[in-house]
């Protein structure tokens, strides 16, 4: 008995592939088949290596450690600058050469 | 116009061998993809149908098969872990099947993902699709009584298959 269910039902299985009703495409498919081609046949945007982002940031970072790196030597030679002056100071006196020596020429 | 003209038999066709929504929608959009770039191949020997069931079917079995590799081939196989095989697929309710036939409908089709892939092709044309041998037979470059004996092992092998799920 338990065979013939069994037979039955498969029977029955078998049958729905003759009734079933007609599917369609979903909604807006050929929208979105569209945006698709146009997506896929677009060319490729290449992009200029300086327009990468890691470039720009690369290079934005170079040029702001070379603005703090000048920034740097420039303060350096000053204070440099600054504390030399005695030395310079000793050798203008020692030599007379400031502009108050002037008559050392002229007393001659 | 070709779209709008066989969208529904692309996608249909499509959804019975792939058996998931999403995915035939992707698969039918491929197949008007590859139409669209190897028409001036298309010759006109045969109906314009006739060519895109020939692409739908290819593309729905090349998808089916990337799909069984895997599965196969997953992560947690290599490690030995279980992983869901075929045989613990999801059920499929195919929107065409009548709401108080949704169980047998479901059984059917997983039934169906079991046969080798010129058998599930031969019974989607003629049964699903409602082709006639002469048309079928074109489309799966096969003669008519090739056809007759693919469709007889292919509903042999259903009873089979359904027969050992009805007894588990």
């Amino acid at each position: 008995m338990k065979r013939v269910d069994t037979k039955s039902m498969i029977d029955q299985i078998l049958e729905v592939a003759d009734q079933m009703q007609p599917t369609d495409a979903p909604a807006f498919f050929y929208t979105r088949l569209r945006a698709r081609m146009e997506n896929e046949m677009a060319p490729a945007r290449e992009q200029v290596w300086y327009k990468k982002p890691a470039w720009a940031i690369a290079a934005m970072t170079i040029f702001i450690t070379l603005n703090i790196w000048m920034l740097t030597q420039a303060y350096q030679q000053k204070s440099d600058s600054k504390t030399a002056s005695p030395g310079i100071d000793n050798f203008i006196n020692s030599y007379q050469l400031s502009s108050s020596s002037d008559n050392f020429y002229y007393n001659q | 116009m070709l779209v709008e003209t066989c969208q529904h038999l692309v996608y249909r066709t499509a959804l019975h061998i792939v058996q998931q929504e999403q995915e035939a929608e992707d698969v039918a959009q491929e197949v008007f993809i590859i139409a669209f770039r190897s028409v001036k191949s298309f010759r006109g020997e045969s109906k314009l149908s006739t060519w895109l069931y020939q692409i739908t079917i290819r593309q729905s079995l090349n998808w089916q098969r990337k799909k069984k590799a895997s599965r196969r081939i997953s992560f947690r196989n290599l490690l030995g872990l279980h992983e869901k095989t075929d045989n613990e697929a999801k059920d499929f309710n195919h929107p065409g099947v009548l709401s108080e036939k949704r169980e047998e409908g479901a059984l059917l089709f997983k039934a169906l993902q079991k046969l080798p892939p010129n058998q599930q092709a031969a019974f989607t044309l003629l049964k699903l699709e409602g082709l006639s041998y002469a048309e079928a037979s074109v489309i799966l470059g096969q003669s008519v009584k090739s056809l007759e004996g693919l469709m007889h092992r292919a509903k042999e092998n259903l009873r089979k298959e359904l027969n050992k799920t009805l007894n588990q």
